[in-house]
This record gives C-alpha cells, structure tokens and sequence, in this order.
C-alpha cells in the first residue's frame, strides 16, 4: 500500500514537471496594453531567412509588409526569385494563402507556417489576454482553440521576452526578437520544440 | 456571326499586342537567326558577366533587389553568386546542383528530380544558346533594333507551376543575353540583367565545384 502511495506521488510530481505552464499564476497586467505597447514594427521589412528542417537548411527572402487593406503579407522567396509561399494576416479573411509552391501546398504545412507567423505578427491580439504570472514575468495567453499564443514580459513592461505557442501543457514553439531602438526587429528566431524546424531572420538594410 | 468573328479577331489582335513587348516586331527570318544563333553558341566556350537582380512582386509594389556574379563554361557547367543582399552561391556541374550558404553546404542530384532537372536545363540553354531547341517550351522570336527576344512559353506543368512566360533577350552584335525576365502566373517577376559580358574567357573548372 505503501509503494503504491510512493508510486501515485511520483507520477504527481512527473506531470507537474511536465507541464511547463504549472505554477503561473492569475495576475494584475503591471500595464494597460502591454502587449500592443511592446510589439515589434513590421510596417516593411526584408529579412534573409535561414529555415532548417530536420536535416535539410534552406535560403531565401522574407519580406513582411503592413498593406493598406490593414492586412500584412508574408512572402518567402528563394535568392534565385523562386517563390514558395506568399501569405496575407488579418483584413477581413484573417488569413489566406494567395499563392503557394505546390511541394509545399500541405495542409499541415501551411497550419504549422500560419500558426507561427500568426504569433510572430501578433496576430489574433484583439481580445482582452490571459494574465498570470511566474517569478518575474507576465504571461499574456490569447487562446487560439486549444493552443494559446503566449507573449511573455518583463515585470514591469519594459522588455519583450519571448512568445510562446502553447500547447496546454507545454510550448510547442518559442519566438525571440532582438529590436532595435524603433522597435524593429534587427532578427528573430523561430525555434519549435516537438521537432527540429527553425527559422533564423536577419533584417536587410535597403 | 459576322460582328463575333470581328470581336474575336479583335480580341486575338490585342492578345498579339500585348504579348509582344514594345519595340519588338515579330521575326520573320526565323530559319536564318536561328543558324546564326547556333554559329555564335558553338564559338561561346564560356561566359561571365556581372548580373542584377529584381524581384518584382507586383501586388505588394515592393522589389527585392540583388547583384552578383555569373559565369558558365561549356558544356554545363553554371555559376551564380550572390554578393548582395548576402552571399549566397549556386552551382550547377553536369548532374549536380550546389549551394552554399555560409558554411552550409548542400549538394543534390537533378536526377531525382524532374522539376529540378528541367530548371537545370533551362539555366545552361539559356546562356548557352540552345534556349530554342529545349522541348520544354514552346518559343516565339521578336526583334528590335539592338536585341533579339525569344520569348519562351512552358510545356510541362512543373514549369508552369512556377513561371507563364521566360524572355531571354540577347544582344544583336554577338547573340550574348543580355537579360532574363522569368513570369510567374500570378503576374510577379524576376528580371535578371547581365553587364561587364566577357566571352571565351579562361574560367577555372575548380570554381564550379563548392570549396
């Protein structure tokens, strides 16, 4: 009776280790807005994008731009001109594919890619965040069906940490900016954590 | 009947006009450019030149811009390196693509890829001179007064996958390219120019294999 006791213990504790969003707590914001104030710029940038999946690395192009439909476009291309994949977030749709390489016209493809940009825009932020909080950060949670995308603060909303696409239990990929003074992102790294599948972006001075 | 036939035959005129890019007539000498073409190919040993490049995405009104260095060596032999926005090296050797980018270095077999295959071939015909006699593409030859334009349509449904149109145009005085414009179906572009053109010229085997 005794060992199963030790037993139901120990597998307690494994779950709570498990669970990486275990332990934060309900939070008052330190800020109205924080996330909106912190976010980067992506009025147009061009970044040089290196994407490695599994064992294959990939170059190319990714330029971001805030149209005047009030939507953003994402287009990935190879240096050579190539196109793979040209995405618009937000307007009216919230998201559509306008044109797409057919190796990579996946569905689970195109989840995975929508998903982390959608993050990595900060999109889906119209709605009020969850607020908790560990240690010395704020997490903001805005639930995105069973996911949430998670933008993590300082505590006194002075510094963007990172975001974090959130499974219930534990992140399934992370985002970390490096912003200049205008809060445009000199590069960022997209890093998932269930699979090797990484996307480095250094901006482009034009 | 008689006004749908003028229509048609109007719609088909504009379709014709617009297809052709202005300045350029329609060659009509098409046996005899294209021996004089394959003359000027067969005496082209190798070919380097410098090269800019500008994507256009023509919805977005934005152009991504890059410059680098060409150079290829009969009978297959490409290379293209990319010194701005950043460093980034392509080599095509007979069968094999190359790229370096940084220290990464990948190289594949066209082999195993018919898309790759046909792009492969398309990147050597079109310096080489033999853009004409690729069957995957249907070809149509224009003139100005310092340029010949050979537009090229796709066959294959790989191609056409990534572009609607290609026009190589080539300089009258030596048949060299002088520009590459690669259209995609969804109206963008990636125009290619070629300047500082040196013809036969002694160019290393080493520098079409990654070091």
């Amino acid at each position: 009776m005794r060992s199963l006791f030790v037993f139901g213990c120990m597998l307690l504790l494994l779950n709570a280790c498990n669970n990486a969003y275990k332990g934060l707590q309900v939070a008052t914001a330190p800020a109205a807005n924080c996330v909106e104030r912190l976010k980067p710029d992506y009025t147009n940038i061009l970044f040089r994008a290196e994407v490695e999946v599994q064992k294959q690395s990939l170059g190319g192009l990714l330029l971001v731009k805030a149209m005047p439909d009030s939507t953003r476009r994402v287009v990935f291309t190879s240096p050579t001109g190539v196109s793979f994949f040209d995405f618009a977030f937000g307007g009216e749709k919230g998201f559509e594919v306008v044109s797409i390489m057919a190796k990579l016209n996946k569905k689970r493809v195109i989840e995975s890619l929508r998903n982390d940009f959608a993050l990595f825009l900060f999109e889906s932020n119209d709605k009020l965040p969850l607020k908790r909080k560990r240690g010395d950060e704020f997490y903001y949670g805005y639930p995105q069906g069973e996911k949430t995308n998670w933008y993590i603060t300082d505590s006194v909303c002075q510094v963007l940490k990172r975001a974090e696409l959130g499974a219930p239990k534990r992140p399934l990929a992370e985002i970390h900016w490096w912003l200049d003074t205008q809060r445009v992102p000199d590069s960022a790294i997209i890093q998932h954590h269930n699979f090797r599948f990484n996307i480095r972006l250094t901006k482009i001075a034009r | 009947m008689r006004r749908i036939f003028v229509l048609c035959s109007f719609c088909l005129l504009l379709l014709a006009a617009s297809a052709q890019e202005k300045g350029f007539q329609e060659l009509k000498e098409v046996a005899a450019f294209k021996a004089a073409f394959a003359t000027a190919s067969a005496a082209m040993k190798s070919f380097r030149a410098d090269f800019t490049q500008e994507k256009n995405l023509s919805l977005l009104s934005e152009k991504i811009k890059s410059a680098g260095q060409f150079s290829f060596k009969k009978e297959n032999k490409v290379r293209m390196e990319y010194r701005q926005p950043f460093d980034y090296l392509l080599l095509i050797n007979g069968n094999y693509v190359t790229i370096k980018e940084g220290k990464k270095t990948n190289t594949i077999s066209v082999k195993s890829n018919k898309l790759f295959q046909k792009i492969n071939q398309l990147t050597v015909d079109c310096v080489s001179g033999r853009a004409l006699t690729n069957g995957d593409f249907t070809s149509t030859v224009f003139e100005s007064a310092n340029s010949y334009l050979l537009q090229l349509v796709p066959r294959s449904k790989e191609v056409r996958e990534l572009f609607s149109g290609i026009q190589v145009y080539l300089d009258k005085k030596d048949y060299t390219v002088s520009k590459i414009n690669m259209v995609e179906k969804g109206g963008d572009n990636t125009l290619i120019v070629f300047s500082r053109k040196e013809m036969n010229i002694e160019i290393p085997d080493a520098l079409f294999t990654a070091q």
